[in-house]
């Protein structure tokens, strides 16, 4: 309510008792343009006022009858856990009674019915869009080996693929062993339904989330399947 | 844009070591090097002054020394079992991987030590599965890998660990070769028979003998040497080693240097002074040589001079070693630049002393 009354107040005209005394008090009708009148009257009150400065006169006019207020920021709050955190919580890591090979068995016979369904495996099928296909398809739970290597040790492991991060396949040995191989400077083997295929880690190394709506340019020009 | 092609001009770094010592002096290195030099291609014995070679020497030559090349033998072949047992753990095996280039393709080798040396190529290596270091050759780019597998240790048998890792690497990458193979069994009884029926069944065996050659030459050249001195004298009275060994490498090519140096065809000549000798003899076996066979020629050259059996001042034996062995002696690695020459050389003097002269090649440790 005051703001109205504000609001009356400033565009009111003139009481009468001071538009009746115009002449006298000197004031005068806007016979120039407002911007003019500004200049003029910055020029007369303000000492060594320079011709540039009027250029950075910001030409904004405040609307004095709708006052701005911030509003308060409220932070958003997070729902994930970031890497520190996750490692802290050890969520990713397999607890030692969960390392049985055995236990991942059912999982590999579920990534074969899946790797058939996904490829769409017929007798006839083309291989090189098999190809296409096998490259986004989820590596977890496949039998796989390690059949060429730049650091001899990790050659001839083979096991079940239980997770699969940037770098690193974590694979489950026969002798319940929980192997972290790095995908660089490795060539992998994967078979299923009496194909094989060869997975070169150096250009595999990304997220499977990413991977999966990643386009790979084929045919491959730069890299190279040198180790 | 042009492409700027970089020759290399400069001289390839072979690498001469000559060294003098007694025969009885207890330090003598002499055995050492013969028997270390495992892997011997050629052996020529090199007598001036006489017509033929002295009878214990030539016994020697006469001595059937047969080797045997299996063709396309598996790797896995090599740590079977009872061929562990039965030859290698029981007298010396040499067996050396047969027209594989050390420079472009895998060599296999076992040594006497009963050790299995792998130069493999970085591919191979890769799928090996076993761990060795890389060639000291060319340590930039490292192209060639060598594996050492130790036979004779305790734990290699089947059913252990390193030794199923071994098998399942030869048998993933599904090595094989052509070997040359000569087996000296312990005790001088034994023939080299059960060697060869060991693998006869399996696989394609050929009996191969040593290749003997006889040279005799007449009114030859010889640069005198003194025995005890190897650098040049200040009379001219003796020419130094490099320019006797540079003299002997002319006669074993067949160069005649008795020609003038205005010689078209060679300019070469026998380095001053020199002595002038009615005959001289020079008897070389070319095939798969055991060192053995070559102590056993150095031993009977020294014999006759002392029996006065040979009128010669002295006799000179050279051992070549092969273009393309993984090793040169003992576990030096050996490799293939310019050239693969591994040889060496024994002045053998009546005074009972010698000059030992080892030559390698740029992709050679210095011996």
């Amino acid at each position: 309510m005051e703001g109205d009354q504000n609001q009356d107040l400033l565009y009111q005209p003139l009481p009468q008792h001071i538009s009746e005394e115009k002449e006298k008090l000197g004031l005068k009708e806007l016979d120039c343009p407002k911007d003019k009148f500004v200049e003029s009257f910055l020029e007369r009150h303000i000492q060594n006022f320079k011709p540039s400065e009027k250029k950075d006169l910001k030409k904004s006019y405040l609307l004095l009858d709708l006052p701005y207020r911030q509003k308060p920021t409220v932070a958003k709050k997070k729902t994930t856990l970031n890497s520190r955190e996750k490692r802290e919580k050890k969520v990713y890591d397999i607890p030692p009674e969960h390392q049985k090979y055995s236990l991942y068995v059912p999982l590999h016979k579920l990534w074969l019915q899946y790797i058939k369904d996904h490829l769409q495996l017929t007798p006839t099928s083309n291989l090189t869009l098999l190809q296409k296909k096998m490259l986004k398809a989820d590596v977890h739970g496949a039998l796989v080996t390690v059949c060429k290597s730049r650091c001899p040790a990790y050659v001839g492991l083979t096991g079940i693929i239980l997770q699969e991060t940037k770098n690193v396949f974590k694979i489950i040995t026969k002798d319940d062993k929980l192997k972290t191989v790095p995908k660089a400077n490795s060539v992998f083997s994967v078979e299923f339904e009496g194909l094989r295929a060869k997975i070169y880690g150096n250009h595999f190394c990304m997220r499977s989330a990413r991977r999966a709506s990643k386009k790979f340019k084929m045919p491959m020009k730069n890299p190279t399947i040198d180790l | 844009m042009s492409l700027t092609l970089k020759v290399d001009l400069s001289p390839p770094r072979s690498k001469l070591v000559i060294e003098k010592s007694s025969f009885d002096d207890e330090k003598s290195r002499h055995r050492k090097n013969v028997e270390e030099h495992y892997f011997n291609h050629k052996m020529e014995l090199f007598i001036p002054g006489c017509a033929e070679l002295p009878p214990s020497a030539q016994a020697v030559f006469d001595m059937s020394d047969d080797f045997y090349i299996i063709k396309d033998l598996p790797l896995t072949e090599l740590i079977n079992k009872d061929f562990i047992e039965n030859f290698v753990k029981k007298g010396s095996l040499y067996m050396l991987s047969h027209n594989t280039h050390i420079d472009k393709h895998n060599v296999y080798a076992v040594l006497p030590t009963g050790k299995l040396i792998l130069s493999v190529h970085k591919d191979t290596y890769e799928e090996l599965g076993l761990v060795g270091q890389p060639s000291q050759f060319n340590r930039k780019v490292k192209r060639k890998f060598v594996v050492e597998v130790d036979l004779t240790q305790d734990i290699f048998v089947p059913g252990k660990k390193n030794y199923e890792r071994v098998k399942k690497g030869f048998q993933r990458t599904e090595l094989k070769a052509d070997f040359l193979l000569s087996w000296k069994p312990r005790g001088t009884r034994q023939s080299a028979g059960p060697v060869l029926s060991h693998f006869e069944d399996s696989y394609r065996c050929d009996r191969r003998s040593q290749v003997q050659q006889t040279n005799k030459h007449t009114e030859l050249l010889l640069p005198v040497v003194n025995s005890s001195e190897l650098e040049e004298s200040d009379d001219g009275e003796w020419c130094t080693a490099r320019e006797w060994y540079e003299w002997l490498g002319a006669v074993s090519c067949g160069i005649n240097c008795n020609e003038a140096p205005e010689h078209y065809i060679s300019r070469y000549s026998c380095p001053k002074p020199n002595k002038l000798t009615a005959t001289a003899v020079r008897r070389s076996m070319t095939g798969f040589i055991a060192p053995g066979r070559v102590w056993a020629v150095l031993e009977a050259v020294r014999s006759d001079m002392r029996d006065n059996q040979c009128p010669s001042p002295w006799a000179a034996l050279t051992v070549h070693g092969f273009a393309d062995s993984p090793v040169s002696w003992a576990r030096r690695e050996h490799g293939f630049h310019h050239g693969g020459e591994n040889l060496y050389t024994l002045l053998i003097f009546r005074d009972s002393t010698y000059w030992l002269f080892q030559a390698v090649g740029t992709n050679d440790i210095c011996p």
